[in-house]
Order: C-alpha cells, then structure tokens, then sequence
C-alpha cells in the first residue's frame, strides 16, 4: 500500500499559534478595554444563554477556526472581549441585507448577540446619533482608538465620476474618500458581504455607477468575508481570531480559510444524490419531495466555496440548498454575471457569440452549433467533389 | 509503378486510435455530466445507483488516457526518429505555400500537390496540432474542474493534488473563475468534436479521390502511391 500523507491544512494553518502568547495577548486586551463596554456574562443571561450554552458554542467556535481544543478557554475569553473593541461599521453602496440578516433574527444566537452588542462606536444603522453628532461620534473614534478599531465595510464602493453616485452623512462626504479615511487607521479592514468583498449586483455588467469591492477601490487588503447576506459566525470568527492572534487568518482567495476553503458541492447533504444521477426535474416534482440533488435546477454549488452546508442559518436550522432551493454562488466573484441563469445548469447558460456582438446563445447550443456547422460543410464539400468529379471524369483528379 | 510510402509508426498509430477512443468516451461522459438527462435511476426510494458517480469515473479515466496519449504525440512532435511533425510545421515559404496550394485543391480538385513524401502535409499537420492543441486545453481545464475533488487525503501520489492546484491557478488566472473554465470545458469539447469529424471526413475524402489509400495510412501506417514519371527519391 502506498502511504498517504494525512489530509493537510494550508500550511500558514498547519501549526495553532502557541498558547501561551495568545493568553498573554488576551491579557493585554484585557487590561486595555476590559473597563468599556458590557460585560458579555451579564448580556447572555439578559438573553437567556446558559453559560454551559455559552462554553458549547465556544467548542464549536474553536472547532470552526481548525484550533485545537487547548484552546477552548482562550476562545471563551476572545468572545467575552470581543464586544468591548472598537468597530466602526461603514455603509456604502448596498442594502443593508448584511446588517439585518445579523441583527433580526428572532432567535439570535450567540454569534448574532455577540455581533449586535459589538462596540460599534459607529454604526449608521444602530447608532443612537444622528447627523452632525453621528459625524462627531466617528471622528471621536477614529482620533481616540486610532490604529486599533477594526474597519467594517458593507457594500461596494462607486469610483466612476470621482465617488459622486455615494454621498454620506451631513456633509454629502462621498463613500469613496469617507472609506479611504476610515481604512487609513483601522487595525484591520473587513469586507463584509458580496459587495464589499467582490462588488455585488450593482458591479454586474454594465456598472454605471464604476462599482468596485473595497480592496480594488482604496487598494487596500481586506480579509474578505463574501455571501449574500454573509453567515455572521463568518465575521465573528474573523474577529476571534483578531482577538486570538492579532493578525489575518489564514487566506483563501482573500476570504478567512477556515470557513470558505470548502466547495458547498462537496459537503452537500444531496450530494449522494448527486453521484447517483437523482435530479430534480422540476420545481415541486417527486424529485424535489425527496431531496434529490438540484443541479439540473441550477445549482452553483459546485463552482461556489462557502460554510454554508456546516454553519447553516438561522441558528443553524437550514440553508438555501437543504430548504430546496439551488446554491446561487453569492460568496464567489462576478456571481451575478457568471452564475446567471440562477436557476438553470451551466450548459444552459448564456454566452456571446464569438465574433457576433449582442448576440446571445446557451453553451449548448453553440457547441451544437459548431458541429452543426461542421457537418453541413462536410456535406456541401461532399456534394461539391461529387459534381465536379462527375463533369470533369475520373481521370483528372489525379494529374499532379 | 504503386510505391509504398510509410506514414506512421507504430507508437503514433496507438497513441491515434487511444485519443480518438477517449475523445469519444469523454465527450459522451461529458454530456451526461453536463446535463445529466438520461440514463436516470428507476424508482424514487433508497437505491444503490451510482450513475453520476460512474459516469464521472468514465470520464476521468479516459481523460487520463487521452492525457497519456497528448504526452506522448508531444514527445514524438518534437522527437519521433522517424516524423518529426514539427518539421512539418516550420512556418517557412515553402510550408505555407504547400498549405495553400492544398487548400485551393480541396476547392478546385485541380492540381494537386505531390504526395508522395513521407511527411505530412502542412494542412493536415495544421489540422492536428489545432486539435492537439484543443486537447491540451481539456486538460488543463479538466484538471482545474478536478481540483476540489482530490486532496491529499484521496491521491495515490501526492505530486497529484499540486498538478491541479497548478492548473486550476494557471486556468483561473487566464479564464478568469472557475464558472468560465467549466464553459470553455464545455465548448472546447464541441471543438474537438467538429473538428474530428472535419478530419476524418477529408481523410475518407483524400482516400476516395486520390486513391492513395489515405485511410490504411493509421491501419498499416502505409499508404500506396502510383508515380507515373518516377520522382526522385525522398
Ligand atoms: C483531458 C483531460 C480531461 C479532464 C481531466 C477532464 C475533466 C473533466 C471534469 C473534472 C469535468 C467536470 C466534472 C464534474 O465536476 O462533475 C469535466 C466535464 C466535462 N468534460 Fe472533461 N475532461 C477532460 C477531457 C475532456 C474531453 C476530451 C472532452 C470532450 C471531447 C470533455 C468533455 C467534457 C464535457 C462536455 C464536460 C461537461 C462540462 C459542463 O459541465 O458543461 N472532457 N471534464
Ligand atoms: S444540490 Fe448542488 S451542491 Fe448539492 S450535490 Fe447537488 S449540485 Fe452539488
């Protein structure tokens, strides 16, 4: 038998960081913003979370971002600081689905408290200010914690025409150059959502407004944490992991490793069904009862790399593919150019006509097509040869 | 006098019948994988179909073989003692006009170019390394669709899963994601496909009208040519 090697992960993972430094780290944090903020104990039991709820989710937190389970108890402290650090959320061009996929659950889970009760020192949504005093409110945080706020961006950024399509706040300040002030001192800058992470439907061809992601528009790095909405243990993770280590998780393709080096395909509850060539047909039909597999509906799953499948949503009790619906490939760049038709499998999907302009055919059928045309040319061919050679006799194809 | 003219060796001729047997197997598998419409299981309960997964298993393996015989046309292009196809090719004066002049036969059946060298000529050779070269484009592209179905934790070799990784980065990198890799899987397929038939319908052709016996050229690896007026040697 040959040996194989174990299943590795990507090697900037392959070693926890040391335990000791990370405790050491979280003492730091500890001493620096432990005084701010509420206390996370008092806002679970406020919320009705049993601390043993509480320490179990630390587990699967733990287990999420591929730590061993030594580390357990720093996970458990990272959480508890995570709503004292300084996070300043900005709103650019989106709707802001991201906020509220986070914020409305009726059953918020430990993921989703954490994320409400964040220390957003500004937050267009949720913030109490208004207006000038919200103006105010941001400055305070960007010259008080200065290089130690972490950057939240929902939604795209448009550069066409200067960032003129984007004015925010009392001043008509464009998103453009609001953002590019902000990132410029933030410890860390998170593209939350399709928008910020790879520009979203309104970056979709044509784009008027010049949408582009945040790393693109300022040139900036972003951890990205893509999706449309994005799964809020995503983002907390992400944080966790700040708090943990005080660097940038591990990369894939810009997004945190931990939770989108998985293709949804391969971790699909219907891929059995897949494999066994069981699809459903039609919406409602005896397939789709059963759970068979969706690809011939249209599902992106397997081009698209997201947790979806383990993290599930709302508190993990579903998700688009298990409630009968294809994946759309909402955590993947370009999605909503390349994944359309949503609802129909790649070979039907829309391609230009090479060398035709504004033309439009399915992948099949100019495939067909192309053969098409290459059987009719033979056959014109054959006929063509056939005539000549009865006009001209037998003998005079082969003078050389 | 009919002189025998040797045309292919015997390595060449496998490597031809292996490509053009998994072309075929690979674009069938393809179809079905694509837009999987037939051969669908029979009843609704728990069953051990595994259709999908075979079909996909079909493909693989002939798509292993046709990579097998890619690499070895590739070595022989270069390095056949006997044809080097890369002469052929050599994009000199004579090379075009012989191309041209057999093109402009194919649309009058006058005057034909001579055959009787043992090379090929450059309009088939033309023909080849645009199919070879659609062949290398499947591969590469099979390989970034392969990726995230084998790891280290499922290749015999562990050489296997940075082969993908490499390709799928090459073919991201070029294609742009990996929704357009599959598309030009797809239509390259469709390529290849047009362009066989094109080819095996103008080997029929050139067998039919030249009566040089065109089509025991990838049989026997001869064909049979009639010099009136003896040529020199080649
Ligand atoms: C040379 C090596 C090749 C490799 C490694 C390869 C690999 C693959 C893989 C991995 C897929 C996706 C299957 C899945 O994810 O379930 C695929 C699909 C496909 N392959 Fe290949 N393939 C190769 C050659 C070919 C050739 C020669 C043809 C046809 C002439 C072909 C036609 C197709 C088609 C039509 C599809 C479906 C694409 C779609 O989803 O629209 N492949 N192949
Ligand atoms: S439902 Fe989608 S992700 Fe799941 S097995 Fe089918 S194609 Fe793959």
């Amino acid at each position: 038998m040959p040996k194989r090697p174990p299943l590795r992960a990507p090697r900037s993972q392959r070693t926890a960081p040391p335990l000791d430094r990370v405790e050491r780290r979280l003492d730091r944090l500890d001493r620096r913003f432990g005084a701010s903020g509420l206390p996370l104990d008092e806002l679970l039991a406020r919320n009705g979370v049993s601390r043993r709820e509480f320490l179990k989710w630390s587990s699967f937190m733990t287990a999420a971002l591929c730590l061993p389970p030594a580390f357990e108890r720093a996970v458990a402290r990272a959480a508890a600081l995570a709503p004292r650090v300084p996070v300043v959320w900005l709103h650019l061009q989106e709707c802001t689905g991201c906020t509220e996929s986070a914020l409305r659950s009726a059953y918020p889970g430990i993921a989703e408290l954490i994320l409400e009760y964040l220390s957003f020192d500004y937050h267009e949504t949720i913030m109490a200010p208004a207006g000038h005093a919200a103006e105010k409110s941001l400055e305070d945080t960007l010259s008080k914690h200065r290089g130690e706020y972490l950057c939240v961006m929902e939604g795209s950024i448009p550069t066409a025409m200067d960032g003129k399509y984007l004015r925010l706040g009392p001043a008509g300040e464009t998103g453009l150059s609001l953002a590019r002030r902000v990132a410029a001192d933030a410890k860390a800058v998170i593209a939350i959502g399709h928008c910020a992470s790879w520009g979203g439907p309104q970056s979709a061809a044509p784009n008027p407004t010049g949408a582009r992601p945040v790393h693109e528009a300022l040139g900036i790095r972003t951890i990205r944490i893509p999706g449309c909405p994005y799964n809020s243990v995503s983002l907390v993770g992400t944080i966790l992991n700040f708090l943990l280590v005080g660097d940038l998780p591990a990369l894939a393709d810009g997004r945190p490793a931990w939770a989108y080096a998985k293709r949804i395909h391969d971790t699909c509850p219907r891929r059995a069904h897949f494999d066994a060539g069981e699809f459903v047909e039609q919406w409602g039909d005896e397939g789709a009862k059963r759970g068979f597999c969706l690809y011939k509906m249209g599902c992106k799953g397997p081009y698209t790399w997201n947790n979806c499948n383990e993290m599930g949503w709302n508190e993990a009790a579903s998700f688009p593919i298990r409630a009968g619906h294809g994946c759309i490939g909402c955590s993947e760049n370009a999605f909503w150019d390349q994944m359309a038709p949503l609802e129909k499998p790649l070979a039907d999907g829309g391609v230009d006509i090479p060398f035709v302009r504004g033309v439009e055919g399915t992948v099949d059928a100019v495939g067909w097509a192309l053969v098409g045309g290459a059987a009719a040319g033979i056959a014109a061919h054959a006929a063509y040869s056939g005539l000549v050679k009865g006009t001209r006799g037998s003998g005079e194809n082969r003078e050389e | 006098m009919i002189r025998r003219v040797r045309r292919m060796s015997v390595v060449m001729r496998i490597m031809h019948w292996l490509l053009a047997l998994s072309v075929v197997a690979c674009f069938v598998t393809g179809l079905y994988i694509a837009k999987p419409g037939w051969l669908r299981p029979t009843g609704w309960g728990p069953s051990d179909a595994l259709v999908m997964g075979n079909v996909r298993f079909v493909h693989f393996v002939f798509a292993m073989l046709l990579d097998v015989a890619f690499l070895v046309w590739l070595y022989l292009f270069f390095f056949s003692r006997e044809a080097p196809l890369v002469r052929s090719l050599l994009p000199v004066g004579r090379r075009l006009g012989e191309a041209v002049r057999m093109l402009r036969h194919y649309f009058t059946l006058r005057d034909k170019p001579p055959t009787g060298d043992p090379h090929i000529d450059p309009l088939n050779a033309y023909g080849f390394l645009l199919i070879h070269l659609l062949v290398f484009v499947q591969m590469v592209t099979g390989f970034a669709l392969m990726r995230p179905t084998f790891s280290h934790a499922n290749s015999l070799v562990p050489v296997w899963p940075w082969i993908l990784g490499k390709a799928e980065a090459a073919s991201v990198a070029v294609l742009g994601s990996i929704v357009v890799v599959r598309e030009v899987h797809h239509l390259a397929a469709f390529l290849i496909v047009a362009l066989a038939m094109v080819h095996v319908y103008l080997q029929i052709w050139r067998d039919a009208f030249w009566t040089e016996g065109h089509i025991s050229v990838v049989v026997s690896g001869y064909k049979y040519v009639e010099d009136e007026q003896p040529t020199k040697p080649t």
